[in-house]
């Protein structure tokens, strides 16, 4: 004879715990029992012996420790059948009903004290988990104000939505006591928000990975002199975004580089210099073209300031002025989604 | 030594082992016995006392000399388990006592 197996999806919060007992119990009395429970869902095998189902928190025993063998032992001295356990702490246990025993006998927490124990362990889990969410938090503020880098706002609205929901659940866990029916109206609806807010969070994650990156990069190597002073070239942006700026520049004497966008306005400017290296994330960048433009300063500069070669000197720029200069430019965007 | 009231459970639990060594099958039947079946000990809250009477020194656990139960997990009660268990009958005894006075006006 083959087993008929049923595997249902679940989706409790964790503080409808008991709705998911009152779930189980329903159905061993469709003939139905647990044989292996999860976060997820359930493995059910047909079998009509009637069980009624319990689950513990306790999140400080080890499988095949000391203690894992003395907390199995005091709970199958009353008839308890360990079932499974998840990898974060919850136990699922069954014991065959007998309709002769009182209610009490199926209940493993007797006294509003060991049952606030048992949640306040969850509570305590919520709190460090809290605690590392606000934390990243900060972390992104600390890199907004140290790099200018951008707050990702679907970060910032997954980090609030979880903080609330993990408050929800702490909320709710205190409010339990011993004996009482499994019956909020916010926890109606808390297996759908969990579920949204679960889709929510893969859909971004997936946008973040498929999303279409752009990435622009060019290379020159360019000769450049007092008779050809200046050198350009077009960029062209196809999505407007933002994007991390590498620009990067190697000359042997007075170089300026500039980025200038459709409406002239400079988005880069290297200075006067020979090599220079920026590397800029979260640049804003709009569909067009960019014009990438190298000049040799020094004859505008000798010509305006009447510089002497003492003074050039002093600006470490010393040499033929009249000599080629080699420049290699590169800049590469690409954005930074 | 001040310590909190005892629960329910904890109060029993150190008095069933009073005696003797016990399992904690056994704690709860005779819990179930003493209180005539108005005190349950579900095996959650049973866990829970014993590992936090274990922490606090009160009991501690020892292994059975009978061959037959040779398994089981016995539970023996030290002497500060029972200087605990000492207080709060004293606790319980003022409570009573004035309880008796106030309400049945009688006067030591």
């Amino acid at each position: 004879m083959t087993e008929r197996i049923k595997i249902k999806p679940t989706m409790f919060l964790v503080y409808d715990y008991d709705k998911e007992e009152e779930y189980m119990n329903s159905m061993s009395e469709k003939g139905w029992q647990l044989k292996k429970g999860g976060l997820f869902h359930h493995t059910y095998i047909q079998d009509n012996q009637l069980y009624r189902y319990k689950l513990d928190y306790n999140n400080g025993v080890h499988i095949n420790s000391g203690e894992n063998s003395r907390y199995l032992a005091i709970f199958a001295e009353q008839g308890w059948e360990h079932i499974n356990s998840t990898f974060n702490g919850w136990h699922y246990f069954r014991k065959k009903y007998d309709s002769a025993l009182p209610e009490d006998d199926y209940e493993i927490y007797t006294d509003d004290n060991s049952l606030k124990e048992m949640l306040s362990k969850w509570n305590r889990l919520a709190r460090i988990l809290q605690f590392v969410l606000v934390l990243s938090f900060f972390s992104q503020l600390l890199l907004y104000y140290n790099y200018r880098t951008r707050i990702s706002l679907y970060e910032c609205i997954m980090l609030t939505v979880a903080f609330g929901l993990v408050e929800l659940c702490a909320h709710q866990i205190k409010k339990k006591r011993v004996g009482t029916k499994p019956s909020s109206d916010i926890s109606k609806y808390g297996g759908y928000v969990m579920t949204f807010g679960l889709f929510l969070m893969i859909i971004l994650i997936l946008l973040s990975i498929f999303l279409p990156s752009y990435v622009y990069k060019l290379d020159y190597t360019t000769d450049i002199n007092q008779d050809t002073p200046d050198f350009t070239d077009t960029l062209n942006i196809k999505q407007t975004g933002y994007y991390q700026l590498n620009f990067r520049c190697k000359s042997e004497r007075g170089v300026s580089a500039f980025l200038i966008s459709k409406g002239d306005t400079v988005v880069y400017d290297s200075g006067a210099g020979g090599d220079f290296f920026l590397n800029k994330p979260d640049c804003y960048f709009e569909t067009g073209n960019y014009t990438v433009r190298i000049v040799y300063y020094l004859e505008d500069y000798e010509k305006s300031f009447d510089a002497t070669e003492r003074e050039l000197e002093s600006l470490h720029l010393t040499g033929d002025l009249d000599q080629m200069s080699e420049v290699e430019v590169s800049v590469s965007i690409r954005n930074s989604f | 030594m001040k310590t909190e009231p005892l629960t329910e459970c904890y109060f029993y639990l150190l008095l069933c082992l009073y005696q003797a060594p016990n399992h904690g099958y056994g704690i709860m039947q005779e819990t179930d016995r003493l209180s005539k079946g108005r005190v349950k000990i579900g095996s959650g809250t049973m866990y829970g006392a014993i590992g936090n009477m274990m922490k606090k020194g009160w009991i501690f656990e020892m292994q059975s000399m009978n061959p037959e139960d040779y398994r089981k997990r016995l539970y023996q009660i030290t002497s500060l388990g029972k200087e605990v268990l000492e207080q709060e009958r004293t606790r319980l005894k003022e409570l009573v006592e004035n309880s008796d006075i106030i309400m049945d006006g009688r006067d030591n």
